[in-house]
């Protein structure tokens, strides 16, 4: 019986197996592509033009016409959510990557360098002590409201977590004895660093950005949402809800398909990290032992 | 123990000097002439020129910064650009309504995310666990102001009975204060809530497969003695750590639950700032902000000493 | 004839691992009487201390699960008692004291709090009274200064000090049985010898049953009146402690007493471990047919790896040995 286990450990079967144990992964892939799709093929899911102003059909409720009805300036909002998943998953994605790649350097710059780790790291600490969506709102009030700026605001905000994280596994790995004895017997800086810290690191950090790309799109819903986000001309989730705030009483659904559709897509990314995380966690807690 | 207190006091201050030199930073490292993008786009020559004058932007940028963390040393966060009235007399008339609104979460957050983990963990992999665990992740998941606008469909527009709009002082009655913190408070507590139930749940399982845990049920004590008492006081230090990490969460939070539920306090202040680029009150607010998270988390550190002794002799 | 105070008939405890099922307790039998001390020795993982736990529920379950047996304490079956039926007991009829005083004790609570807990529960007494017995009890296993003990908490206390705190919690009711599992392999050798001579001072005052679960045959032969020995879930002799070392039937208990050292220099550490027989203690998952000890016996036959052998009294005797061919030593 155990040997039966321990095979298929090895074999292609382990991956479905690993599919059924961890559903959520699945799920959350599912919409996560659903959505990505969404934003690709945007311009031909939407049904008219996002930004085309129709004065006379405004505030319209959900028709064949109009799927998801129309705002106060007669803008379709079915078009405007297809589009608004653009903003999202660009921020999401861009997020998570930069403030990973920018992160992991600080990280094994701190890890590998006492100097630069008190320096660094107490920096770390000042800028994890202000609020994030602060921060990322500060930025945004000095400069221009563009999606790349909202980027970038959102990345700075979220950096130290990242560095954080890295600099502990480096730390951890570091003590390591297979590291010890790998340093031991003459394998060199990058040696450890590409064989050792690398291989360990990439789980962590995977689920870490799945976390990120989720709040990097909350974030950017609430910065657009409070005007200080993508410019409003862009039809961005957060966007839309500032926008149909006024008349929530009358039209609720145009603060709420946005709304929800930015929820599902977190949840979805939120049910991918966790997932990854419970089929990640075990295989590195053995390998840091 | 007086050693702890020292140390955890003096780790504060490389800190705290971190988020005074970002804050001051942030208008001196934007691209360009920040009077310049202050003023806004259609500003004359002169009034660049006199917010850059206001602003101190024509001294060096160190006798700038001396001079800026010396008078917010003594209180004095600047004058706003809009109003042309001092940051921290803008900040008092706001604090009021945004004080209540944390108080009332953090209050709703501790007493649904505190339960939910100890259900959760006594029902490890059972339906209640995975009830809680499955509202933890929509908790993460459902943006703060979608789930406010949730909220008031629910309970204010197709269920009315609750307020939406506004805020009511304390003075002028208890229930109308609170009546019209509820729905606010729960939208901003639910991803909080999220955060101590997942804690809560992971600290209590380690805790519950201790040793001591079982010489308590030798001993004959009650499940809920021990799960309260023994587990929970054992577990306290890492979900203390959260309740003061969290607050974080809920500081970006109120700014857009003051937005949407239309209440007058510092996250309203801070939205129409931005509207307005009135700089100083923006950085006085996020000042303020950083400071009260730093000192949470540092209370909480020293209530270590007090949750777990073995604290006082490290 | 009188009912024993405790009486285990047929015990099984399985672990549902995801390997697989552990039979980690396989037909466990054995009584003891008032006032009687009784040793179950084995080496780590022999199913010992699981069949101590599982006396008063105390495993996990899951993985844990009774599987059969009776286990009959004061004439009342508690495998079948209701969990508040059985809270009663514990801490109160029947004490505990377990092996690792340093992670056994809470450490954010005052071993105060920790020391009256048992009693207030158990008796209807006032706070301050059970303060004051509480010291009394302090007083009595040997902690210096219990008042001022009392409020510390338990890094503040040596091991051994901790391990006299644990006996006066499991001794605070005066139980009619005291279940120590392992009670003196964590701490020092010349500690150890004085935890013992207080659990055997405790039970001649207070009438006390010991179940003492040890792989320490130097302790059984110090404060023990019966032992049974275990291997791999069973219990393979069951014999007056006397008996048991003058004529050690199964060859697994003269392989304990082979490995044993004969003289230990006071201060070098370690009593006989039961480590130094040859070959692994088998895995308990799907036992195989035959003596489990077979593998590794130098006696074994055919019929050792065939039969499993019954644990059978020898001569009318109380010495009970499971064993096809008791006596013969074993060739090493």
């Amino acid at each position: 019986m155990t040997t039966a286990l321990a095979l298929e450990e090895d074999t292609p079967p382990r991956r479905r197996a690993a599919w059924r144990r961890h559903p959520t992964v699945a799920i959350g892939l599912i919409i996560l592509a659903a959505v990505c799709v969404m934003a690709i093929v945007a311009p031909w899911l939407a049904t008219l033009d996002p930004t085309a102003l129709s004065p006379a059909k405004r505030l319209r409720p959900p028709s064949p016409e109009f799927w998801f009805g129309t705002d106060m300036m007669g803008r379709d909002v079915w078009s405007r959510t297809v589009y608004g998943a653009r903003v999202s998953v660009i921020t999401g994605l861009s997020v998570a990557a930069l403030a990973t790649t920018i992160g992991l350097v600080l990280g094994l710059l701190a890890g590998f360098d006492r100097t630069v780790d008190a320096v660094l790291m107490r920096i770390m600490d000042g800028l994890m002590a202000i609020p994030a969506i602060l921060l990322a709102i500060a930025l945004m009030a000095l400069t221009r409201a563009s999606l790349g700026n909202v980027i970038i605001a959102i990345v700075i905000a979220e950096v130290p977590r990242v560095v954080r994280l890295a600099r502990g596994i480096v730390l951890t790995l570091r003590d390591a004895t297979f590291v010890e004895a790998a340093t031991a017997s003459g394998t060199g800086f990058f040696g450890v660093l590409f064989r050792h810290i690398l291989p360990n690191a990439v789980a962590p950090l995977v689920v870490q950005s799945t976390y990120i790309a989720a709040s990097a799109m909350i974030t950017e819903a609430i910065l657009s949402f409070i005007g200080a986000g993508v410019p409003s001309s862009t039809p961005s989730w957060g966007n839309m809800m500032a926008e149909g705030r006024t008349v929530f009483q009358v039209a609720p659904q145009l603060v709420l398909f946005p709304g929800l559709c930015l929820s599902a897509t977190v949840l979805a990314i939120n049910m991918l990290g966790d997932g990854l995380r419970d089929m990640l966690d075990p295989r590195l807690a053995r390998r840091v032992k | 123990m007086l050693g702890y207190v020292l140390r955890r006091l003096v780790a504060t201050i490389p800190v705290i000097i971190v988020v005074a030199v970002v804050v001051f930073s942030l208008t001196r490292l934007t691209p360009g002439d920040p009077a310049a993008v202050i003023a806004g786009e259609n500003a004359t020559t002169e009034q660049i020129a006199l917010i850059r004058n206001r602003l101190g932007l024509d001294q060096p940028l160190l006798v700038q910064f001396g001079r800026w963390s010396w008078n917010i040393a003594h209180g004095d966060l600047g004058v706003s650009i809009f109003t042309n009235t001092p940051v921290a007399g803008l900040i008092a008339q706001r604090i009021g309504p945004t004080l209540s609104l944390a108080i009332v979460t953090v209050i709703f957050g501790l007493s649904l995310g505190i339960p939910a983990g100890v259900l959760a963990a006594v029902f490890a992999r059972r339906l209640p666990d995975r009830v809680v665990m499955v509202l933890a992740v929509a908790g993460f998941s459902i943006p703060i102001f979608v789930l406010a606008y949730l909220l008031i469909l629910g309970f204010a527009i197709s269920w009315p009975i609750l307020p939406v709009q506004g805020y009511t002082p304390m003075a002028q009655g208890f229930l109308s204060w609170l009546g019209k913190l509820i729905l606010p408070s729960l939208a901003l507590a639910l991803v909080y809530a999220a955060l101590i139930a997942r804690t809560t749940r992971a600290a209590l399982l380690d805790v519950l497969a201790e040793d001591y845990i079982r010489t308590a049920k030798a001993k004959g004590l009650l499940p809920r003695e021990i799960v309260w008492l023994h587990a929970l006081k054992a577990a306290s230090v890492p979900i203390a750590t959260v309740v003061g990490i969290g607050i974080a969460l809920l500081v970006g939070g109120a700014v857009v639950i003051e937005t949407v539920f239309a209440i007058p306090g510092l996250g309203r202040l801070t939205v129409d700032a931005i509207a307005r680029r009135d700089f100083p009150v923006i950085q006085g607010v996020i000042l303020l902000f950083s400071g009260v998270y730093v000192l949470i988390n540092l209370v909480i550190d020293l209530s270590y000493t007090w949750l777990d002794p073995r604290v006082r002799f490290a | 004839m009188t009912e024993p105070l405790l009486r285990i008939d047929q015990l099984r405890v399985r672990f549902d691992t995801p390997e697989g099922v552990v039979h980690a307790v396989e037909d466990v039998s054995f009584q003891v009487d008032a006032g009687e001390t009784l040793a179950i020795v084995g080496e780590s993982g022999c199913g010992k201390s699981v069949t101590a736990l599982s006396i008063l529920r105390l495993l996990p379950s899951p993985p844990s699960r009774l599987a059969g047996g009776s286990i009959r304490f004061q004439g009342r079956e508690l495998t079948t008692l209701g969990e508040s039926a059985l809270r009663q007991l514990r801490g109160d009829r029947i004490g505990m004291v377990f092996q690792e005083p340093m992670t056994s004790l809470n450490p954010v609570l005052t071993i105060g709090r920790q020391l009256t807990e048992g009693l207030l529960r158990h008796r209807k007494l006032t706070r301050a009274d059970a303060r004051a017995q509480i010291i009394a009890l302090l007083e009595r296993v040997q902690i210096p200064d219990p008042a001022r003990r009392l409020e510390q908490y338990p890094h503040e206390l040596s091991g051994g000090m901790r391990q006299r705190a644990m006996i006066a919690i499991a001794m605070a009711c005066k139980p009619s049985l005291l279940i120590a599992d392992e009670p003196t392999t964590a701490l020092d050798v010349t500690i150890q010898a004085q935890v013992l001579d207080l659990i055997g001072e405790l039970r001649d005052e207070m009438g006390t049953a010991i179940v003492l679960v040890t792989h320490d045959l130097g302790v059984v032969g110090d404060v023990a009146d019966r032992v049974i020995v275990m291997y791999a879930g069973r219990v393979v002799e069951d014999a007056a402690v006397d008996d048991l070392f003058d004529n050690p039937l199964h060859p697994y208990t003269q392989g304990l007493f082979a490995a044993r050292p004969h003289l230990t220099p006071a201060g070098t550490g370690r009593r006989g471990r039961l480590t130094e027989i040859l070959g692994m203690v088998p895995s308990l998952r799907s036992p195989v047919a035959g003596c489990a000890f077979a593998p590794r016996c130098a006696a074994a036959t055919a019929r050792c790896r065939s039969e499993t052998p019954l644990l059978q009294s020898r001569d009318a005797s109380s010495h009970s040995v499971a064993c096809h061919h008791p006596g013969q030593q074993q060739a090493s």
